[in-house]
């Protein structure tokens, strides 16, 4: 860990001291924001939710804050932590708002994956997820959308992006989203996506978790061995385990290049178009979560008329 | 020193050393799986148990007694561990 054999008191100080500076360093978060909490009852968002209100009262900030969950419908596993999720955001007085995949999209991800077998279960999940999160935060009126997104996630997501050549969508890393500077200032489809914990390990997240008694019970979503992420994870975690500040290296060396990377994107920048569907932003006449729906209801007919004949 | 002493020596340094090894035994409950085994460990720190479990350290926080302790840590006979999944995925 990045923190040595600190104790309990003085790592809980250090990892604290850390979010907050990301927050003051990459000016996150401004006077007068509604901010909403991405949400799933998992030790980061728990923590990124509890940290945040704390921010708030430490500088007296004016700005609102509550949660936003999505229920993919996944058996045995998403119901127990939005339990968690409950509980906390009751203890916390946190405002908590619930959306649910199969009221949005008429499947939950479990029916959708078991439809559309050849499409990962991973890729619908974050279409979708991304696509709720940010039709109901700009919705309720939020500013900004806070992730719980930790040090390993954006490490893969690098690595992931890099070996994949998806150097477009690495111009969205980094803790804040967005490709251009002003981002943040136009009120625009996209509500400003920011990650606190970009700097905190996901293994210093648990232990902060552990350490403040959060209402967990580890849960591994059904789906989390299957995607191209958890075989980088792997090899980053041995690769850490080997040579250790693998990962903050890794991190460093791209937020030294982010820049470079968001000028180029924003040359090959596309016209943002509005899905014919549904009216959300999209890079295509039809988003990719109405794709999917397009997709599961073709099935459905084909289905159907296969029973008929 | 014939060579017959030779052996004669390194059998008796060999049978000290051996004697010298305390084997103990610990119990490991793993939250990943939801399961709990006895184990038979005959090093002396967490860092050594995680190897021989196969475990990567970067991947489980090591509890005691309600205690998080490091990969440092040496352990005793009877000890209790918990070992909880940083990785929670989704």
């Amino acid at each position: 860990m990045q923190h040595g054999d600190l104790c309990a008191g003085h790592f809980l100080s250090y990892f604290e001291d850390k979010v907050f500076q990301t927050i003051q360093d990459y000016r996150l978060l401004e006077r007068n924001d509604t901010i909403c909490v991405a949400a799933s009852g998992g030790k980061d968002s728990l923590t990124v939710l509890y940290l945040t209100k704390k921010y708030i009262n430490k500088k007296n900030l004016p700005a609102k804050l509550f949660a936003l969950a999505v229920d993919e419908g996944l058996k045995d596993y998403r119901a127990h932590t939005i339990l968690d999720l409950k509980k906390f955001c009751k203890k916390e007085k946190i405002e908590l708002h619930l959306v649910f995949n199969k009221k949005e999209f008429g499947f939950t991800l479990d029916e959708a994956q078991k439809k559309i077998s050849q499409k990962r279960p991973c890729h619908i999940c974050g279409v979708w997820r991304r696509y709720l999160l940010n039709k109901e935060a700009r919705k309720l009126g939020a500013t900004k959308l806070i992730t719980g997104h930790n040090l390993d996630d954006e490490a893969q997501a690098i690595l992931m992006n890099f070996f994949k050549a998806n150097s477009s969508l690495s111009a969205h890393l980094g803790p804040v989203s967005g490709v251009e500077k002003s981002d943040s200032k136009k009120e625009g489809p996209f509500v400003q996506r920011i990650k606190p914990l970009y700097f905190c390990t996901e293994k210093e997240t648990r232990l902060y978790a552990v350490l403040k008694k959060f209402p967990l019970h580890f849960a591994e979503c059904p789906y989390a061995n299957e995607g191209y992420r958890s075989k980088v994870r792997d090899m980053l975690n041995e690769f850490e385990n080997n040579y250790p500040g693998t990962k903050q290296g890794l991190i460093n060396s791209f937020l030294d290049l982010l820049p470079l990377i968001k000028q180029k994107a924003m040359l090959n920048k596309e016209k943002l178009q509005h899905c014919q569907r549904c009216g959300e932003p999209a890079n295509n006449p039809i988003c990719k979560a109405c794709k999917i729906i397009e997709e599961l209801q073709t099935k459905n007919k084909t289905k159907t008329g296969k029973k008929k004949k | 020193m014939d060579k017959y002493h030779h052996k004669f020596i390194d059998t008796k340094i060999a049978n000290t050393i051996k004697t010298n090894i305390t084997k103990m035994k610990l119990t490991i409950k793993l939250e990943k799986t939801n399961t709990c085994k006895k184990i038979v460990f005959s090093k002396k720190t967490v860092a050594e148990l995680l190897l021989q479990l196969k475990i990567n350290p970067q991947t489980v926080l090591i509890v005691r007694n309600n205690q998080v302790i490091t990969e440092d840590e040496k352990l005793k006979n009877g000890d209790s561990l918990e070992l909880l999944s940083v990785v929670s995925g989704g």
